[in-house]
């Protein structure tokens, strides 16, 4: 049994991996895994409070604890600015990355 | 020792290799002993589908058909099946495309990722994610 999952998005908001990824954490969180959900590359796009169902169900993923976090890198090569990431979304340097996969016993890739 | 691989497909059968990557993957593991679980996600749902044939001329030079033919992946999902591998669906996923009506494969359960998916993770020894 695996007991622990990270997902990681690098899709941008409008590419069907990335809703899927966020689904995967979403459901794994809900079901008793240990969930991290990492938005890396493209995927900080996702992290920003756009409208729409993405950033709703990250809301929710939130509010039930979930653990979600955004590489600063990422983030500093598009211009995005840290501190437009959604509330409660922590982020991180690109080398803490390794140390959460290391936590996990699967991650994915969406 | 036996084990058993889940791999989340998330490509069709058209869009790259994946879908033919782990459908060989799969009867691969099946033939070294070790138990398969495969969740369809994304545009890997259009490959749990009966392929519906047309009748007459295709309009698709014979190249291409020949080019086509081997990446789908219908007949080694099937088998997949025929060998004891688990197989499900994104429902959502096929409503997304229009495509839930349709008959699956046989063998082929329909699904979703909050319960078939963490289903297969309490069962699972290794989960592999395929695509890009």
């Amino acid at each position: 049994m695996l007991n622990s999952v990270c997902c990681v998005v690098a899709k941008p908001l409008g590419v069907e991996q990335g809703t899927l990824g966020i689904r995967s954490a979403w459901a794994c969180h809900q079901n008793g895994f240990e969930t991290k959900l990492v938005y890396a590359e493209e995927g900080v796009w996702c992290a920003i409070g756009n409208p729409g169902y993405h950033t709703s169900l990250l809301k929710d993923l939130l509010d039930e604890d979930g653990e979600v976090c955004v590489v600063r890198e990422d983030l500093e090569r598009r211009g995005i600015a840290p501190e437009s990431v959604f509330e409660g979304v922590q982020v991180i340097p690109a080398s803490e990355v390794a140390e959460i996969c290391e936590d996990v016993e699967t991650v994915n890739y969406f | 020792m036996s084990k058993t691989l889940t791999i989340m497909l998330l490509s069709g059968a058209a869009e790259n290799e994946d879908a033919e990557f782990a459908t060989r993957l799969a009867l691969a593991a099946q033939d070294k002993g070790h138990k398969v679980q495969m969740y369809l996600f994304g545009n890997a749902v259009n490959i749990s589908k009966k392929e519906t044939p047309i009748e007459g001329d295709l309009h698709i030079q014979q190249r291409l058909v020949d080019h086509i033919e081997p990446t789908k992946s219908f007949d080694r999902l099937a088998e997949i099946i025929s060998r004891g591998g688990d197989v499900s669906t994104c429902h959502t996923n096929e409503h997304a495309r229009g495509i839930e009506f349709r008959e699956y494969v046989e063998g082929v359960k329909w699904g979703d990722v909050g319960g078939s998916f963490t289903k297969y993770l309490m069962t699972s020894d290794v989960l592999l994610s395929v695509g890009h």
